[in-house]
């Protein structure tokens, strides 16, 4: 399995969301950046828990899917943008990333 | 000094209107949910904790810890069906339906660990997560206290 380049993975999502949360981007890019960030170490974390077999599939889909919900509750709470953008934003970053995860991971997790 | 006296009871009552005055603007400030996120946040953290510390044990299994997961979405739902009754903050209904989803989310994972319970690997960023939803929460009930009433 290779290993996960997080720097790479935070930097395609975050080109994702920019276009996305357009005219509110200078008041959410800390909190997308922070977000993204915590997606990165946590995909991270999970294939190397995954692969030392400490969490199984199933396991690897709900705490990814917990923190996804995480960064969606922090999207949602910034002035202005509401969850159905912080969901179009979040969906389409994670969409870009998508393959290397999969790939990285072993199974599909996104 | 009557006419100390009926001076103060106007400034009193001009401060009492403000106040009203205060309270209408901060509508979607929500005293009682304020309140619920920080019960939740310390059973939530106490839970977690004493389940990791149990894991491995019988006191540990999920079965021993079914009634918290119901007593929690029963909380939970409760402040969502008050708020949008009270046609409240939509965005904290929002984030109230994620934390909803991530105590499913918990006591899948803590079913799901069998006899071994709520390892620390499972644990740990389950409790990250919720934590962040709690503090999602707070951030926009502080919003609402300072005025801040959009969305």
């Amino acid at each position: 399995m290779a290993d996960l380049d997080v720097n790479k993975l935070v930097q395609d999502m975050l080109n994702q969301m920019k276009p996305i949360l357009g005219a509110h981007w200078d008041q959410v890019q800390v909190y997308a950046k922070n977000e993204t960030e915590k997606l990165g170490v946590s995909l991270a974390k999970i294939q190397a828990d995954k692969l030392l077999g400490k969490v199984s599939e199933q396991q690897a889909n709900i705490l990814f899917d917990m923190q996804k919900n995480a960064s969606l509750a922090v999207l949602a709470a910034v002035h202005g943008i509401g969850e159905e953008a912080a969901a179009k934003a979040l969906n389409a970053a994670l969409k870009a990333i998508k393959d290397p995860i999969n790939k990285a991971i072993g199974f599909t997790l996104l | 000094m009557v006419r100390g006296n009926v001076g103060w009871r106007v400034a009193l009552c001009g401060a009492a209107v403000v106040a009203l005055f205060a309270s209408c603007v901060t509508s979607k400030y929500d005293v009682k949910l304020e309140a619920a996120t920080a019960d939740w946040q310390e059973k939530i953290g106490a839970f977690i904790t004493d389940a990791e510390a149990k894991a491995g044990t019988p006191g540990g299994e999920y079965e021993a810890s079914k009634q918290f997961y119901e007593d929690m979405q029963n909380s939970i739902g409760g402040h969502v069906a008050r708020t949008k009754s009270a046609s409240g903050s939509a965005r904290a209904v929002e984030i109230l339906e994620l934390l909803s989803k991530d105590i499913e989310n918990l006591r899948k994972l803590h079913e799901s660990g069998g006899k071994g319970g709520l390892s620390k690997t499972l644990g740990d960023p389950a409790r990250a997560a919720i934590e962040t939803e709690l503090r999602a929460l707070n951030k926009l009930q502080s919003e609402y206290r300072a005025g801040n009433e959009n969305g």
